[in-house]
């Protein structure tokens, strides 16, 4: 009983000792780097999101990005703004045990107009597997011009039927390639995702389920 | 059979001239090429992919999710000294100013040493007329003159091998101090907070963008 | 890095490479890119097709650089693996039934895009090969496009010489036949 109180301890004491040592930490590097008040109000920010749980990290890399970018002091904390409101988001769609990196590109989607649903949609597809790469994916697809809800559908299609990271990143390749030859963004990405769908060794198994639960790609 | 006279010490004067026009047209580049080059070095940094069963293999496995047993007081024992190592490398952490980015090779005007660990890395980028070219981004505190590349000496290629804890990493390059351009090679980040894309790079230790 | 200086020879640049110099591998990759990349666009016929072979044929090489021999030239040892790739993609597409046929979609689907009087002559060309057969598309290729010598060419695609002639001359004279506008000088 003695040695489990003495860890219970331990581990409380060794806890409280990293937080502080992460905000001191940010703090001198916000400071180090941002005006008077545009650090202020920035470590407001990240202090808040910190006492939420969510990633810091990305918070202060924004506001950084924002400095060398050449915002100004408003600009640059409603850009460290709105991305917490994203993690937040992020957070909430994705599920609250999703990692970092999950929350991070979550963010990411949702701050480039990807309905939250779309995030829920992919978690449901991949339960159990990251969602990383095909979140980067669907960023790509959306900043090359395909349309938020072709993007969303491809990319929540392609992982249903099992595309691997890899298969993600060489379908996003093909639609790019297609993009930049003068494909529409749209089509292109409906064309490649079918022709995917067709080729992919999940298609067997597809082949043999009942119709209604084959889905149809735009 | 009776073999054609095709080699090129017989070959008709005709024949000649047209396939120089062949050439001609044969050799010319298209757009986006250089863009497709670069893709093939981005997919050279990264590991063997999973195989096609959809397992692990390899590098990946030690990635992927694994199911074990641990006794519950080894847990708690583990997790108090990554905790107190944690807390112990926070404390120290704190008063002290931010470490620019590690560079691959050149001078180190900071004077910080390399950083050691990390997965290796390498930025290309293809840059005609540019004088210097850096990288800016989320590792090293978007700095854009922490982390310069370098000219490969041939062509108009800049290449920079790093190492980057695992993770998303958003970034851009940096041409000449002033313009801002994604990686043609990379995946684009779709929000554009302080106008301009950047690109977005996954370090995980499986197959890279 | 290395800085500018004397330019290295292919089978230098494969020395270091195989000794883990990153700035050699992507010199390699940046002296043969290209040559590849418009080989397998032209055989193919797709560009998404093309770059999955090129992609797949530096991965091999630099996966298998231990067994490149440096009496081989590393253009020809390269292209004998993208020769398999652009063959293992057709075949793929084969099973899938797409048809590469001779009609102006075919020089669509290869994508061409840049200068108009450029655009219209590697549209020209595009059509003109898609009539070949994959065979005779890969030796014409390998001849008059890339300018190998007929036993280096035996060497990497396991055909033999009289074969490889044949192939060239059929496919060349088809290849004018179905190219128009072409000067018949």
């Amino acid at each position: 009983m003695r040695r489990w109180s003495t860890a219970v301890v331990a581990l409380f004491l060794a806890a409280s000792t990293a937080w502080a040592g992460d905000e001191a930490s940010d703090e001198a590097r916000i400071h180090a780097r941002l005006s008077g008040e545009a650090a202020r109000q920035v470590s407001a920010v990240v202090r808040e999101a910190r006492a939420m749980g969510l990633p810091t990290d990305p918070l202060i890399a924004r506001a950084f990005e924002g400095a060398s970018r050449g915002a100004d002091d408003a600009g640059l904390v409603a850009g460290v703004r709105r991305q917490a409101s994203a993690l937040a988001a992020a957070r909430t769609s994705l599920g609250v045990a999703s990692p970092s990196d999950e929350i991070v590109a979550g963010a990411s989607a949702l701050l480039a107009g990807v309905p939250a649903d779309s995030l829920s949609r992919l978690r449901a597809v991949r339960p159990g597997g990251s969602l990383v790469i095909p979140l980067v994916v669907l960023c790509d697809l959306v900043a090359r011009g395909v349309p938020v809800n072709v993007a969303s559908v491809a990319v929540v299609t392609a992982a249903r039927a099992g595309a691997t990271d890899g298969a993600l990143l060489r379908i996003r390749e093909r639609i790019h390639t297609r993009i930049e030859n003068g494909g529409a963004p749209a089509t292109s990405t409906g064309e490649v995702v079918r022709q995917w769908l067709h080729e992919s060794p999940a298609k067997t198994k597809r082949d043999a389920a009942p119709p209604a639960e084959r889905k149809k790609v735009p | 059979m009776t073999e054609p006279r095709d080699d090129d010490a017989h070959r008709a004067p005709q024949d000649e001239h047209f396939d120089e026009q062949v050439r001609t047209v044969y050799r010319r580049g298209r757009e986006g090429d250089a863009a497709a080059q670069a893709r093939v070095l981005s997919r050279l940094q990264g590991a063997p992919e999973a195989s096609a069963d959809g397992r692990a293999r390899g590098l990946r496995w030690w990635f992927s999710l694994q199911p074990f047993e641990l006794r519950p007081v080894w847990a708690l024992g583990v997790l108090a000294v990554l905790l107190a190592g944690s807390a112990w490398l926070g404390s120290r952490l704190a008063p002290t100013p931010p470490e620019p980015a590690p560079v691959a090779a050149g001078p180190d005007a900071s004077g910080t040493a390399a950083n050691a660990s990390g997965i290796p890395v390498t930025f290309v980028l293809r840059a005609p007329g540019a004088t210097r070219v850096s990288v800016a981004g989320d590792f090293n505190n978007w700095d854009a003159e922490a982390t310069p590349m370098s000219h490969s000496g041939t062509g108009d290629l800049w290449i920079l091998n790093m190492r980057l804890p695992r993770g998303v990493h958003r970034y851009s390059f940096v041409l000449d101090g002033t313009e801002w351009r994604p990686d043609p090679s990379a995946p684009l980040a779709a929000d554009e907070t302080f106008g301009g894309h950047n690109s977005v790079i996954v370090v995980n230790g499986a197959k890279g963008l | 890095m290395e800085g500018a200086g004397a330019v290295r020879t292919d089978a230098e640049c494969v020395a270091l490479a195989r000794a883990g110099r990153e700035s050699a591998r992507a010199e390699l990759v940046a002296r043969h890119h290209a040559n590849c990349l418009r080989f397998a666009r032209h055989l193919l016929g797709d560009d998404a097709d093309a770059e999955d072979a090129v992609q797949e044929t530096f991965i091999r090489a630099f996966a298998g650089l231990a067994r490149y021999q440096e009496r081989d030239s590393f253009r020809a040892w390269l292209f004998q693996i993208l020769v398999h790739r652009c063959r293992s993609a057709a075949a793929r597409r084969a099973r899938h039934r797409e048809r590469f046929v001779n009609d102006e979609h075919a020089a669509d689907r290869a994508g061409v895009r840049g200068n108009e009087a450029h655009v219209d002559a590697q549209r020209r060309l595009a059509s003109a090969l898609a009539g070949l057969d994959l065979e005779h598309r890969e030796a014409f290729l390998l001849k008059v496009g890339e300018e190998m010598e007929y036993e280096e060419m035996a060497r990497l695609t396991g055909v033999g010489v009289p074969a490889l002639k044949m192939r060239v001359k059929r496919a060349r004279d088809h290849v004018r036949a179905h190219w128009p506008g072409v000067r018949h000088d």
